[in-house]
């Protein structure tokens, strides 16, 4: 009997751990799964300047001395310095406003300097101009100079995560989970410009020591990686986070602390309702509002079906494209929440097909995506318009994955495609594959770098007086930035919607493969929030 | 009509899928009493295997998935030698899946050339081959076509090598009473091996026959297994014929309320949910005979 009751136990315990399980087993389950070394594929980030410390599941590249020869190269000819070595940031850096500091002399920097015209700092960001000269004219300090008013010494601590030669800087990417295998190379852009940054002399002689943590696209997660970085790291400001599961919460707590996030992905509608919170690319809203209008005008879309993801950007997109749709003259006929572990996408293509419907539009990510595509393909379904979708679409994998069923479908991106291959765009790619030669180049990529590019010119405009207030005022004031990606950005308090511009990619034939190919934009919201 | 048809197709489709899953984990159970948590992983292992070996080095098909199978029966193999055999009892041996399932987990993404992907497109030789159904404004591709035939042949397979054969006998008597079984002249170190490479064989196939439909997914399959698990629970962990019965009514309940509610968000998430508790209830009300006496004996 004793034997019997405990195997009574097992089983209610093994139920229970299914259950618990399969209850998160959308999100939850596969962030349990997705680990770490799924960075392996990757080239190993520079360790230098990057806090290899306490930096929990953060990419492996982050150890100093993991440091892969991909890295080496590019890292020894940024001049040798001490951004190679493991905690670095405490090493000598040129002065502010040395020569040393102003010029780039790796071929990547200086292919991503462009035309721009340097600041004192040495501002080598495509159009960095353009931010610090707007800090300049708001009256923001010259480097160096003393500091208005008094106030603390100048250099030094001057605020939380600020020392005399480093600046704590905390940086939340999706690592693992269920976006994870590319989620990393969203975090890896960014951070390879705030390393071109240190590997090019730092902020006005202080190294960035970016801190780095992951949260497998989990917001409960992200938050507590957020506070932990706040409350124990004490950093100075987060920056270019591109998890929207992370960035939407952090926001209020951001206000709260009020810490700056410089270069939020802004896919989020809650990002926008934050003081401290400067968004760089485009929300999941405007990305719905202007495929609704090409697909109305271009494509005639009348009757429309959605699949997306469950949450609140995913809802909030599919409400965004249905009130566009209306005043076209189409509607949304339904939507279906996607789940990859049920027979969704298979039952959300059979009533496509059964409710005549024209256009469909998504919000997943490309496997399920993919999996859909593939579904409509076995039952040889495919609607009139094919299918469209959110930024989540516009990775290289998707056309890879897809094949030719998935020809025809139009990915909404915020920055020019990657077949526009214009300068900036090589400039841009030339600073982030030196660091990480694999990257797919995507939406976020280019969002983190702006980011990132947007934090360290802040930074350099406000001298050495380094303070959280100092920076929010800063980002307050940005006017026109030119990102060299397309879309210029401005912030005004109150006002963080710098992103309205989408650019459309659709997927199509090239030879033997598919491959996403502009076909419109840019494409301002009209319809978007003021704010 | 149309709708009433496609939920009959789509629902036993699914059920299908997880009738696929449950069984190979019934059979471990009912020969071992382990719930062989690793089942997905395994299957997951030998679908990259074979994927490797097909998409990335250019083999064909077959000698691919026949590898990948073959790495799944070696792990059953190498699993039981080193890991079950050290074991007490089967609640260990059961922690000991857990812990496999984890690293195969793991393992999957380790692969530099693996780790970086995560939902790769399986060939399969019917590609763009499929049959309409009258009257259903559908299609049902040849894969999954194949997967319901797999079905049946290994329902009847398992059931026909449990009851009918020496083997089957040996397994069943190996679970039930080893101590008897031993004394009739049962060698349990030679059941035991056949029990594991079969099970872990079986996940291998399974995954083969899923990933073209699926994608091979190292953390989907996983998922599947999880509400394989669930409905292995109506067949008390041993029963066959209930097993593949709450998959099937699993399968229905979520397709017809995806496609007959389609408002009612969340109540398709929820059936497992459901399915799970309403068993619990009923068996440990009335004291099941499955979950208590014909299930194992203890080692």
């Amino acid at each position: 009997m004793a034997f019997v009751g405990s195997r009574r136990l097992f089983v209610l315990l093994t139920a229970g751990l299914l259950t618990a399980a399969a209850c998160g087993g959308s999100a939850a389950q596969r962030a349990a799964l997705k680990v770490q070394s799924q960075n392996a594929g990757q080239a190993a980030a520079p360790a230098g300047g990057y806090s290899s410390g306490d930096t929990g599941a953060a990419a492996p590249a982050d150890s100093g001395s993991s440091a892969s020869p991909a890295a080496v190269p590019g890292a020894a000819s940024a001049g040798g310095s001490a951004g190679l070595s493991s905690g670095g940031s405490s090493s000598a850096t040129p002065s502010a406003g040395s020569p040393s500091a102003a010029k780039s002399n790796t071929p990547a920097a200086a292919s991503a300097s462009g035309s721009a015209s340097r600041s004192a700092a040495g501002s080598n960001a495509p159009a960095a101009g353009s931010a610090a000269g707007q800090a300049s004219s708001a009256g923001a300090p010259t480097p160096g100079a003393p500091t208005p008013g008094g106030g603390p010494a100048v250099g030094g601590a001057t605020d939380m995560g600020v020392t005399a030669n480093s600046i704590k800087v905390g940086h939340i990417g999706i690592y693992s989970g269920p976006v994870g295998s590319f989620g990393d190379d969203l975090s890896y852009a960014g951070r390879a410009k705030l390393q071109e940054i240190n590997d090019t002399g730092g902020i006005n002689g202080r190294k960035l020591d970016v801190l780095v943590r992951d949260d497998a696209w989990d917001g409960t997660k992200g938050m507590n990686a957020a506070r932990d970085l706040v409350e124990r790291e004490h950093i100075f400001a987060f920056c270019c986070i591109m998890s929207v599961n992370t960035s939407d919460p952090l926001t209020p707590y951001a206000d709260e602390h009020k810490i700056p996030h410089i270069g939020a992905d802004g896919w989020g509608e809650p990002q926008y309702k934050g003081q401290w919170t400067f968004p760089v690319s485009a929300s999941a809203v405007t990305e719905a509002h202007m495929l609704a209008k090409y697909q109305a005008e271009k494509q005639q879309a009348k009757r429309v079906a959605i699949l997306y993801i469950n949450n609140p950007t995913g809802r909030a997109y599919v409400k965004a494209y249905d009130e566009v749709i209306h005043k076209f003259g189409g509607e949304v006929v339904f939507s279906q929440p996607a789940t990859f572990d049920d027979p969704g996408t298979t039952t959300f293509i059979a009533q496509a097909r059964t409710q005549n419907i024209d256009t469909i539009s998504t919000y997943l990510d490309p496997g399920i995506f993919t999996r859909m595509v593939r579904e409509a393909a076995a039952q040889n379904y495919k609607p009139k318009n094919a299918f469209s979708g959110a930024a989540g679409l516009y990775f290289q994998v998707t056309p890879n994955f897809t094949g030719p069923n998935g020809e025809g479908t139009i990915a909404a991106t915020h920055w020019v495609t990657n077949d526009m291959d214009t300068p900036g765009y090589r400039a841009y790619k030339a600073v982030v594959e030196k660091y990480y030669p694999k990257i797919d180049h995507s939406t976020w990529t280019k969002a983190g770098f702006v980011g990132a590019t947007m934090f360290g010119n802040l930074l350099k405009s406000l001298g050495l007086e380094v303070t959280r207030q100092r920076l929010k005022d800063a980002a307050d004031r940005v006017t026109n930035f030119d990102t060299g990606l397309g879309p210029s950005l401005s912030w005004s308090p109150g006002h963080h919607r710098a992103n309205k511009t989408i650019y459309l990619a659709q997927i199509q034939r090239s030879g033997d493969k598919f491959e996403y190919k502009y076909i419109a934009g840019p494409l301002v919201d009209e319809f978007a929030e003021s704010n | 009509m149309t709708k009433l048809i496609q939920t009959l197709i789509i629902g036993l489709e699914y059920g299908c899928v997880y009738s696929l899953i449950a069984m190979g984990m019934v059979l471990v159970y009912r020969t071992t009493g382990v719930l062989n948590i690793a089942h997905g992983g395994i299957g997951v292992l030998a679908g990259f295997v074979a994927w490797d070996l097909d998409t990335l080095r250019g083999w064909p098909y077959y000698p691919a998935i026949a590898v990948g199978i073959l790495v799944a029966i070696t792990a059953g193999l190498l699993f039981e030698r080193f890991v079950v055999r050290r074991l007490a009892s089967p609640a260990l041996a059961t922690v000991a899946t857990l812990a496999l399932f984890l690293l195969l987990q793991g393992l999957v993404f380790v692969v530099p050339w693996w780790g970086n992907t995560w939902g790769q497109v399986f060939n399969t030789p019917f590609a763009d081959k499929k049959v309409s159904i009258p009257g259903a404004n559908y299609a049902v591709s040849w894969d999954q076509l194949i997967l319901f035939g797999s079905v049946l042949l290994f329902f009847g397979g398992l059931y026909f090598v449990l009851r009918r054969t020496r083997v089957g006998l040996a397994m069943r008597a190996v679970s039930d009473d080893p101590t008897a079984a031993r004394l009739m002249g049962i060698r349990q170190k030679l059941v035991a091996p056949v029990v594991w490479g079969l099970a872990f064989g079986i996940s291998g196939v399974t995954t083969m026959l899923l990933a073209p439909i699926l994608l091979l997914d190292n953390t989907s399959l996983t998922a599947f297994t999880l509400k394989a698990l669930t409905v292995t629970f109506v067949g008390g962990l041993v029963s066959l014929p209930l097993t593949v019965a709450g998959a099937m009514a699993l399968s229905m309940l979520e397709v017809s309320t995806q496609l007959y509610l389609p408002n009612t968000r969340g109540l398709s998430d929820a059936w497992p949910f459901i399915i799970l508790v309403v068993v619990l209830v009923a068996r440990f009300a009335r004291g099941t005979k499955a979950l208590e006496d014909t299930a194992v004996a203890p080692a």
